[in-house]
């Protein structure tokens, strides 16, 4: 008995000194904080909006799918029967993963810029030095995930706080006025007052005054407010922004952040944050990817129309980087694409690429030609054509095209039209021009569009998790 | 089912001397269980017995003691012949004074354990062999062993028909014997073995080999906390032993249970040496936890047993229901394997050596096009799209606006007669061999098993291996009358050289040297010379920029180039010391330790067959630290024919995982494949620790009276840092409740019946393997570059969910056992039902939330099954021969998902209520528009447009539109569920013949009426030549008078009515097989030849692994399971093709 007694000494000694150590079943993570852990400090908040750019960076590697390749500029030469194809020809359905993808990226933008937001309110204002500036980027990256949003989508869900997954059940689909009105406009303007106009160092490529002026015009003159566009997008003006002399040092991506350059989605080699567009643009050919020394994977993607070849002089010396069909090599030699099914492709991405889809190219979100023309159709549509016509003059000039002079406001219209697509194909702003100038049906209907495909559908996962029409119905005519 | 050997000329042996050490060794023997019967403390509560008889056989008398108390009688045979018959008139007297008064104490001994009375003949030259009887003209001398070569001690050994002639065989297995005449035969018995009876046919010389008795109804099976005797087991439990594993030649420990149990379905999803086949004991249970066991190696739990070498082990049991699993509570809901390792035994140094090699090769290959059908494919493809297009095609293919690859046109043209196969050049046949030497022996106080082993086994693709060397150390030490202790350390270190050899090929990025391999036109070299022209010692030939092929890496050049290698160095250790407090009542402490090193380096060169991307390289590493403390105090206890087991315990288990990795792409140059050459510029790498710990009470109590009425129940209670804070502890009870009806004096006139047993049982289980900090709201580090510089930050990784809670399972059990005609014929059926709810799922969340995805405890699932089991032993003569056979089937259910239900699609496959996890789903084909009138009919794919159904294209099933019916066109609305990846039922059957010194077995295992959806057809069953494609595509439809097979739809490089469409019933194979996987021809040389050199016994056997398949299955694997994901199974994509070998064994006992 003697023994036991020890026994059972010894058992209850080793229950009470594991049991009663509290932590032993109580263990936090070692390599990931708890997040009431964090949201506390400047550096904090500076990371955390950080989070919201990431995001950004994620969406805009696709964009150019909606941008371009849904538009009657670019095509898909060699992919059949696949989601490329099926965005290219407008057969795309609802569950294709580009919907999804493309819904989720915007409202993790808007979830993570809510959450700094949220979170900014209540932490010490004393320690947060850098407030305005961290509220203006989270501000205007919301907006910014709306205006795309509402473009691609039209009516979906608002959110502007930080919810639960219950709450987000019950959430039905906002008006696409109600979010120009009350979010995207209101926070672009919150964000133009509380952003620097320019950053040095690390901190260039945030989002500045800028370019919340910049998006804001873009968004007035979607919105047909021309009056409001006008006077934003010449604010800008004022701000120091020049055009490139030379317009193909545009996409010498040695340096992104030029006079020109407003905001871009920022992509870099060499620590897996590289853009895919290069290699996805880049022609899957051995003689072509090596005169740009593009390693890896090459996709054949985003091939320019013989329509947009169609519309470029001669002389234009934006048409060789824009549209080609070959290469001349260093002794000025023409090689052509052989392959029978690619015949064209885009220069605009080709930089050396060491791994695939690992480039440096940045996305150009808004750069000041784009400005300019918007300004140009804002102050036409104002009824000051020949206003009108100086802007439009300053980026037909630089492609060594001779300028335009007395026209009449529909003709100026339909020059700035044209001169949207030499000036910006293929940085994914074709499809939007067309469905905001209301040309798009008439235009993509030969490609296969239908007149209710000026919005995508919802991402049928999105349907379906709802699963009730009162709450989130399908756009009309993909039900 | 024995192996014995006689030896025509006797050797001349020192008559005297070798029975006087015969006998010696025998009183020892003797004296040494007499010592242990001192010790092991008589039971003093005899019971008392009522007896009436007159001059009948001893037996007799002991079958009515065993009627009216629970004491049991265990003789030898000699017992029975040499007592005198006896009469007995005695009432309400102790036990053991009526064994004192029948047991003639000149002759025989007895003792009592534990109700137990063992009788031995007490060794005495006359009683043994009696001069008066015996006429000694004849001389036998003989030894027995068991299977593996082990002198068996003990044995008793006796004379057909005269029971008076017998021996034991002494601490080498040997016996000596004289016989009247030398056609007697002889009958060798020993616990535990089958009984056997072997002819002398005038031989002197004897060797006698004997197999365990798996019918043997007093083997003990280990359960959790504890052992139990097969007959008094509730639960279920199937067990594979050590004879079976060794069989087979495995090279890992899990693949010895393909086939061999019922319930316990086995996927050999790999053919890559060290892959570990994939295990589901009792259908799935779980979506996003994890379906794979829990292992208990030797009371330590683990998940991983890679390193565990199969020679050691001497069992595995199988614990199924949830009253044999509940007691490992939150982790038992997998069911449970539990492994024990071999342990010394008393007697002589016993060393074994026992090696194999042989070769492998490729199982099974898919059959793709030859250069002259991957030609005529392509130039129909082309044509095919021209005339979509609306070309003109009437000319010669030069003169149409898209043009036939001139490669093609110059193979159909004889120009080009090139026909190379190039899965040949990543195939190899590969040796393996290995090696084992081990020593089991030991006394009373210390007993000790050892061995070391070392395996080297090549892939059968090139250029990747697997080699173990392992090291095992048990000991056993009786350190007082009290104290025992028992000790395991085994160290372990794998090294494996990996290849790509898996998975998907259609892009320059994928690395996949099968994949690649089936991909490559046979009129394309692997290999070529300057001009272009096979060289096997020239460079790899592009894949890059073909008219006529995809790009992607040159196969050879992965297979060849790429250098990946992982070592793991493991160590288990643990030591259980055993207290014996009272004679009922034991405590055991067990602390064990296991550490599992894996050291990890990849390196690929910059080469033009990879498309000149920079070298880049690998290293990582990661250490795994687990320790466990576990104290159970054990009470044992009969009382009159109430017989009782009681175990609680208390546990404790905690676990750190390191892991480490570092990455660049900056190497200079191909010469150094390690880190060090890119002068320190690492361009990604991470390092993380992640840990959980777990306490445990438990208790059971096991009850029978009689040996008739039986009621186990269990209950355990887990607390884990891995639930979370509302949800910490979980309550883990179970019963069970049996009925041996053979016991019952009812029975007794159905004397054919040996054992007859009901069982049933209930219990909760759970699934622990959720994670080890999912219930807390975590960030996400991420990035950003500004500046051309990195910015780091972060992102709410998922929000907390304090209600995070492990799995739940509850599973009845009804079980019936049953063993007629002297157990010769053994038959086992259970019937489970279970329901797991709480089962964690990745539920997907409206996206607007921020997250795609939350993981809640939402979901359930059910399985039902039924579990056949039969042993037979057909013929027991001089031949023998025996089966075993199993069969299983369960079916699947979701029966619960997410908030609203909503089916998870994943792939090809969808998880929706009412159906099995992860079925197929797509679209159903219908043949194909055989002609413009068909085609009329329709249905359409996306009618209208380009790629819409034309004639020759597949026509899909119309299953409904959006109204709710069919509607004449093919969408989305029509995919519905096309297949199951389960199969109907599966099965496993063995079959052992012996003939004298020969032994066969034959092993089959199969599975029926499963599908396989092969992603791998994305790319080569698309219509479109730019891949190689499988052969079944040949007969194609070609026009309305050459329409083909009438299922094979035309070629088109730009593939029109939905072909492309992912997912359909094109891309469905009929996964049932029936393969025989193991055949064994084993010899024993007669000991005549190697008697000199000291040997005790030699075998050699020769074994044929997976020698045939029958399945109508195009690819390599029946089994496959390429994604491993749960939603997915049964995902075919290039994988690692299984192998065939064919291997010369050897064992041999010094």
């Amino acid at each position: 008995m003697k023994n036991l007694t020890y026994i059972l000494r010894y058992l209850v000694a080793s229950v009470v000194f594991i049991s009663c150590s509290k932590d032993f079943l109580e263990i936090d993570p070692v390599s990931t904080a708890n997040i009431e852990a964090v949201y506390k400090t400047d550096k904090d908040f500076q990371d955390a909006v950080i989070g919201i750019y990431n995001a950004l960076a994620d969406q805009y590697q696709n964009f150019w799918q909606f941008g371009d390749l849904r538009g009657d500029d670019s095509e898909s030469q060699m992919y059949k029967g696949v989601a490329t194809d099926f965005m290219n020809d407008f057969t795309l359905d609802n569950s294709a993963g580009i919907l999804q993808s493309s819904w989720a990226n915007y409202y993790t933008m808007i979830n993570r810029a809510n959450m700094v937001l949220e979170r900014i309110e209540s932490a010490d204002a004393s320690v947060v030095t850098n407030k305005n500036r961290h509220i203006g980027e989270a501000k205007f990256l919301r907006a910014f995930a709306y205006f795309d949003l509402v473009r691609i989508f039209g009516n979906v869900p608002i959110v502007t706080h930080v919810i639960t997954d219950e709450e987000s059940y019950t959430l039905g689909r906002g008006k696409v006025d109600e979010i120009y009105n009350e979010i995207i406009i209101k926070d672009l303007l919150d964000a133009e007052t509380l952003l620097p106009e320019s950053y040095s160092g690390v901190n260039i490529g945030r989002v500045t005054k800028g370019a919340a002026k910049a998006i804001l015009g873009r968004v007035y003159l979607t919105r047909h407010d021309f009056t409001s566009a006008e006077i934003k997008l010449t604010e800008v003006t004022t701000m120091g922004y020049a055009l490139l002399s030379d317009f193909n040092k545009l996409f010498d991506y040695s340096n992104e952040h030029h006079s020109e350059y407003i905001f871009d989605a920022e992509y870099e080699e060499g620590m897996n944050l590289g853009s895919i567009f290069t290699n996805n643009f880049c022609p899957n050919v051995p003689f072509i990817s090596n005169f740009f020394g593009v390693n890896g994977v090459r996709s054949d993607n985003q091939n320019p129309t013989d329509g947009l070849f169609a519309i470029f002089a001669d002389e234009d010396l934006r048409k060789d980087i824009t549209v080609a069909r070959g290469i001349t090599d260093e002794n000025g030699n023409f090689i052509p694409l052989p392959s029978q099914q690619v015949r064209s492709f885009t220069k605009k991405y080709m930089t050396p690429v060491a791994v695939t889809n690992d480039s440096k190219a940045n996305w150009k979100i808004i750069r000041y030609a784009d400005v300019l023309l918007m300004l140009a159709e804002a102050m036409n549509e104002n009824d000051k054509t020949d206003e009108a016509l100086v802007y439009l003059n300053y980026v037909h000039e630089r492609a060594g095209l001779e300028s335009y002079a007395k026209l009449t406001k529909d003709e100026t219209r339909e020059k700035i039209y044209t001169e949207r697509r030499l000036e910006l194909a293929f940085e994914g702003h074709r499809w939007f021009d067309l469905v905001r100038t209301g040309k798009a049906y008439e235009t993509m209907q030969p490609y296969g569009m239908r007149p209710y495909m000026t919005i995508f559908p919802i991402p049928l996962a999105q349907i379906q998790v709802i699963n009730n029409p009162e709450i989130l119905p399908q756009n009309p005519g993909y039900e | 089912m024995n192996y014995f050997s006689f030896c025509k000329k006797p050797r001349r042996i020192a008559h005297f001397s070798v029975l006087d050490k015969v006998l010696l060794a025998m009183k020892m023997t003797f004296l040494m269980m007499l010592t242990f019967v001192i010790a092991a403390h008589a039971d003093s509560m005899a019971q008392k017995v009522t007896l009436s008889f007159e001059n009948v056989k001893i037996e007799q008398i002991f079958t009515e003691i065993t009627k009216q108390t629970n004491y049991r009688f265990l003789y030898p045979d000699e017992v029975a012949k040499q007592a005198s018959k006896v009469s007995i008139n005695v009432k309400n007297i102790d036990i053991n004074e009526v064994l004192d008064k029948i047991i003639d104490h000149r002759v025989m001994a007895y003792k009592v354990i534990a109700q137990t009375v063992t009788i031995n003949v007490i060794p005495q030259q006359k009683s043994i062999i009696k001069p008066s009887v015996v006429r000694q003209d004849i001389r036998i001398t003989g030894t027995v062993v068991d299977a593996g070569g082990s002198p068996l001690q003990g044995a008793s050994v006796s004379l057909k028909g005269k029971p008076g002639i017998g021996a034991t065989t002494n601490d080498q297995g040997q016996f000596v014997l004289n016989v009247p005449t030398p056609n007697e035969a002889l009958v060798v018995s020993y616990v535990g073995y089958m009984r056997q009876e072997i002819p002398l046919n005038g031989n002197t010389t004897i060797k006698i080999i004997l197999l365990p008795d798996n019918s043997d109804l007093d083997e003990v099976v280990v359960v959790g906390y504890g052992t139990v005797g097969r007959k008094d087991l509730t639960g279920s439990v199937s067990s594979v032993g050590n004879a079976e594993i060794k069989e087979l030649a495995v090279t890992r420990l899990d693949q010895a249970l393909l086939g061999k149990a019922a319930g316990v379905h086995v996927k050999p999803v790999s053919g890559e040496p060290g892959a570990s086949p994939k295990i589901r004991i009792r259908g799935i249970g779980s979506i996003s936890a994890g379906s794979d066991p829990l292992y208990v190696v030797d009371g330590f739990p683990t998940s991983n047993i890679d390193n565990l070498n199969p020679n050691d082990i001497e069992s595995m049991d199988i614990l199924k229901d949830a009253s044999a699993t509940a007691i490992y509570g939150s982790r038992g809901a997998n069911g449970v394997v539990i492994i024990n390792t071999r342990r010394g035994k008393t007697g002589k140094v016993n060393i074994n050596f026992d090696t194999y090699f042989g070769f492998q090769r490729v199982e099974k290959k898919p059959v793709y096009m030859n250069a002259m059908e991957s030609a005529t494919y392509s130039y129909y493809g082309i044509k095919n799209q021209n005339i979509d297009e609306g070309n003109n095609v009437s000319g010669s293919p030069e003169t149409w606006p898209i043009k036939v690859p001139q490669v093609s046109l110059d193979v159909l043209s004889g120009k080009n007669t090139n026909d190379y196969e190039a899965l040949d050049e990543i195939l190899q046949t590969a040796p393996i061999q290995q090696y084992q030497l081990a020593a089991t022996g030991g006394n009373n106080t210390i007993k000790y098993a050892v061995s070391g082993e070392y395996l080297n086994q090549e892939g059968i693709v090139i250029n990747n291996d697997f080699k173990r060397y392992s090291f095992r150390a048990n000991f056993d030490a009786q350190l007082s009358k009290r104290l025992s202790v028992k000790l395991n350390l085994n160290p372990s270190f794998t090294n494996r050289d990996l290849v790509p050899a898996g998975g998907p090929n259609s892009t320059v990025e994928d690395r996949s040297a099968v994949g690649g391999a089936l991909h490559v036109h046979n009129f394309y070299p692997l290999l070529v010379d300057e001009q272009g022209n096979y060289d096997k010692n020239g460079e790899y030939f592009l894949f890059s920029g073909l008219e006529a092929q995809g790009n992607f890496p040159n196969p050879l050049a992965v297979a060849r180039e790429i250098k990946g290698n992982r070592k793991a160095t493991g160590f288990l250790g643990n030591i259980n010391a055993e207290y014996t407090i009272t004679d009922d009542v034991k405590f055991n402490m067990l602390l064990g330790g296991s550490f599992m090193n894996i050291k990890e380096s990849n390196f690929e060169p910059k080469n033009p067959a990879f498309f000149d991307v920079p070298a880049s390289g690998s290293d990582s590493t990661s250490m795994d630290l687990n320790w466990i403390m576990e104290n159970t105090l054990n009470y044992n206890k009969t009382i009159e024919r109430h017989n009782i087991q009681g175990v609680v315990g208390f546990t404790a288990q905690k676990d750190v995982f390191d892991s480490n990795f570092l990455f660049s792409n900056q190497f200079p140059n191909n010469l150094v494949p390690t880190l060090s050459a890119t002068s320190g510029i690492i361009t990604n790498g991470s390092s993380d620790k992640s840990e959980w710990s777990m306490l445990s009470y438990l208790a059971r109590i096991n009850y029978n009276f009689d040996s008739k009425y039986y009621i186990t129940a269990s209950i355990r209670t887990d607390g884990s840092s891995r639930f979370g804070s509302e949800k910490k502890w979980g309550l883990f009870p179970s019963t069970a409740l049996a009925w041996r009806i053979s016991g019952e004096n009812f029975m007794e006139s159905l004397r054919f019946i040996s054992d007859m047993k009901l069982r049933a049982s209930f219990g909760v289980t759970g699934n622990n393997n959720i994670g080890n900090y999912e219930h807390q709201g975590t960030i996400r580090y991420l990035k950003y570059p500004l500046n051309g510089q990195e910015a780091s930050g972060y992102a709410p990784q998922r929000l907390a969910n304090p209600l995070l809670t492990w799995e739940t399972q509850r599973q009845i059990n009804l079980g019936a056992d049953l063993s007629v005609f002297n157990s010769r014929l053994q038959l086992t059926v259970d019937y489970f039902k279970s329901k797991n709810d709480n089962l964690l799922l990745n539920t997907r969340v409206p996206a607007v939330t921020g997250f795609n995805t939350k993981l809640l405890n939402i979901g359930e699932v059910g399985n039902t099954g039924l579990e056949f089991s039969l042993t037979s032993l057909n013929v027991k003569q001089e031949f023998e021969w025996a089966t075993s056979l199993n069969l299983s089937t369960y079916k699947n259910k979701v029966l619960k998902l997410g908030p609203n239900g909503d089916p998870i699609y994943s792939g090809g496959s969808v998880t929706m209520i009412g159906q099995p996890i992860g079925m197929f789903y797509g679209w159903l084909t219908d043949g194909i528009f055989m002609n413009q009138a068909e085609l009329d009919q329709g249905p359409i794919y996306n009618p209208g447009a380009k790629d819409a159904s034309h004639v020759g294209d597949i026509r899909f099933k119309d299953i409904t539109g959006p109204e709710g019916v069919p509607d004449g066109v093919i969408d989305i609305n029509d995919k519905t569920i096309m297949g199951s990846p389960y199969p109907d039922f599966f099965y496993g059957m063995t079959n052992r013949f012996s003939y004298k010194n020969i032994s066969l077995s034959v092993s089959l295992q199969g599975s029926y009426g499963s599908e396989v959806l092969a992603i791998s057809r994305v790319s080569s069953a698309n219509t479109r030549a730019r891949y190689r494609q499988l052969a079944f595509l040949n007969d194609f439809w070609k026009s309305e008078e050459e329409p083909g097979d009438g299922n094979t739809p035309r070629p088109n490089n730009a593939p029109t009515g939905n072909y492309r469409g992912t997912y359909s019933q094109h891309w469905l194979d009929n996964a049932s097989y029936l393969r025989i996987n193991n055949i064994t021809l084993g010899y024993i040389i007669p000991n005549r030849l190697y008697k000199k050199l000291n040997i005790t016994s030699l075998r050699v056997y020769l074994t044929a692994n997976n020698p045939f398949i029958f399945t109508k299955y195009q690819g390599f694997n029946p089994d496959v399971d390429f994604s491993g994901n749960t939603l997915e199974p049964g995902v075919d994509q290039n994988d690692y093709p299984t192998a065939k070998s064919f291997l010369l064994g050897l064992n041999l006992v010094l």
